[in-house]
């Protein structure tokens, strides 16, 4: 016992170390976990409020009045817009053939940006509204021209949003012209990758690229962005299509929940098909 | 063996929990591209500097896990990269040079090696697979972010050559 004693006392540095590298490999670990989106909600409440606070203190908050009565006369029109682009491509696609089966119509909830934070890695904002609008983790964030990204914490007042300019974002998307499926996300700069098409697909630029059925969290046909370029990927078996998002990350000031969850009942069975893959 | 002293440890926890909140509202408005100074390596250095290796560790875990916590990263990615960085800052633990700690420009070179190491620690747990862009990244977030920390570490030894001598810590 006097040795192991003597054995920590001459390596308790060591000790301390590992005991706290594992305490913080547990918690890499465990990131999604119920305790963690707890604390999240709670830390999410507290800087929530000082983001306000601070935007308060903000001489331009007195003009928000008549601000606001804009914002809400726009979303009336993006929700025509939104509309009116569906409508087009269905019609492009003849789609009225098929038994289309029309989404049912989701509220969308104005939000504030009150706070950005970014890294190399991960971009998310701070919005204002939660809970007791309605807002849930999982809902789709959007602007008139394109997809902002999806809520990923939500407090009674406040939210966080994972916009498209993070590492560990994915949406799957299509190619609206010639319905070539592929997946959206992140490398670095203002541009987005459609990776995963083969180079025999059919991309050009120009091409508009809209979420697609495959997701489960985005409803399809929300905008994304517009293919700017077509090159072939490192393997040479992928094409490496860089898409330039609609929406602007650097102006943003509100943003539109979109009240709407995944189809729990789809997710569950194809949950049930990984676990039988396993 | 130095008496622990709670009043102490209640202004070094009140310190921290001020430059993790700066860290987090005020950090993000100088950051140049992704690049910004660490503050809260600021103390844990200091701590290294008067308090030997276990504080440092202690304290770079909790500076981290505050720090993780108030942002939306993956939780534990900061609290290890601050863990190590801290304990490698114990390594200059001099009991000689006790008082030294904010006097000279050994602050400065402590929280230039140890900011560059948290830096590195954090891009390549980050990371977790690296790709080209990792040399840029490197040079860019990890070499630019120390320079950045060195700057405040400077202004600290500044502020703290005209005032330490008032202090009693």
């Amino acid at each position: 016992m006097e040795t192991l004693i003597r054995i920590f006392r001459h390596f308790r540095e060591y000790f301390v170390l590992v005991l706290f590298a594992g305490i913080s490999f547990f918690l890499i670990s465990r990131s999604d976990s119920t305790l963690v989106h707890l604390i999240r909600t709670v830390s999410l409440a507290a800087t929530g409020s000082l983001y306000s606070l601070a935007e308060n203190l903000n001489p331009s908050y007195i003009l928000r009045g008549k601000d606001q009565a804009m914002r809400n006369a726009n979303i009336r029109l993006m929700e025509e817009i939104m509309e009116l682009r569906q409508l087009k491509y269905e019609n492009t696609r003849l789609r009225k053939l098929l038994e289309f089966r029309a989404s049912a119509p989701s509220t969308l909830v104005p939000a504030e940006v009150i706070g950005q934070r970014r890294t190399a890695f991960t971009n998310y904002l701070t919005i204002s509204t939660g809970k007791s609008e309605g807002v849930s983790p999982g809902m789709p964030v959007l602007l008139e021209n394109g997809l902002v990204g999806k809520v990923q914490y939500a407090s009674n007042t406040y939210s966080i949003v994972q916009t498209l300019f993070n590492r560990d974002f994915r949406v799957s998307a299509i190619v609206k012209r010639s319905r070539v499926k592929g997946i959206i996300r992140w490398e670095k700069g203002d541009y987005l990758l459609l990776s995963n098409v083969l180079k025999t697909a059919d991309v050009a630029i120009g091409d508009t690229i809209t979420t697609s059925s495959f997701s489960t969290i985005f409803p399809p046909d929300i905008f994304i962005g517009t293919v700017v370029s077509v090159g072939t990927g490192p393997t040479g078996v992928f094409n490496r299509i860089t898409v330039k998002p609609g929406m602007n990350l650097g102006t943003l000031e509100w943003v539109f929940v979109r009240r709407s969850l995944p189809n729990s009942e789809r997710k569950d069975l194809e949950d049930l098909l990984e676990t039988q893959a396993l | 063996m130095k008496s622990f002293n709670p009043g102490l440890h209640l202004k070094y926890i009140g310190v921290l929990v001020l430059l993790v909140l700066a860290q987090r509202f005020f950090v993000p408005f100088i950051t140049i591209r992704d690049a910004g100074p660490q503050l809260p390596i600021l103390l844990v250095v200091f701590i290294a500097l008067r308090h030997g290796q276990i504080q440092s560790t202690v304290y770079g875990f909790t500076a981290g896990l505050l720090t993780d916590i108030l942002t939306v990263d993956t939780i534990g990615i900061g609290a290890l990269a601050l863990t190590l960085a801290g304990f490698m800052a114990g390594y200059f633990f001099d009991p000689e040079r006790i008082d030294e700690a904010l006097r000279t420009g050994r602050y400065v070179a402590i929280v230039t090696i140890t900011a560059v190491l948290f830096n590195l620690l954090y891009i390549f747990t980050f990371f977790r697979t690296l790709n080209e862009n990792t040399a840029e990244l490197l040079l860019r977030i990890g070499m630019g972010g120390a320079v950045y920390s060195v700057v405040f570490s400077i202004i600290v030894v500044l502020i703290a050559s005209r005032t330490v001598s008032k202090i009693k810590v």
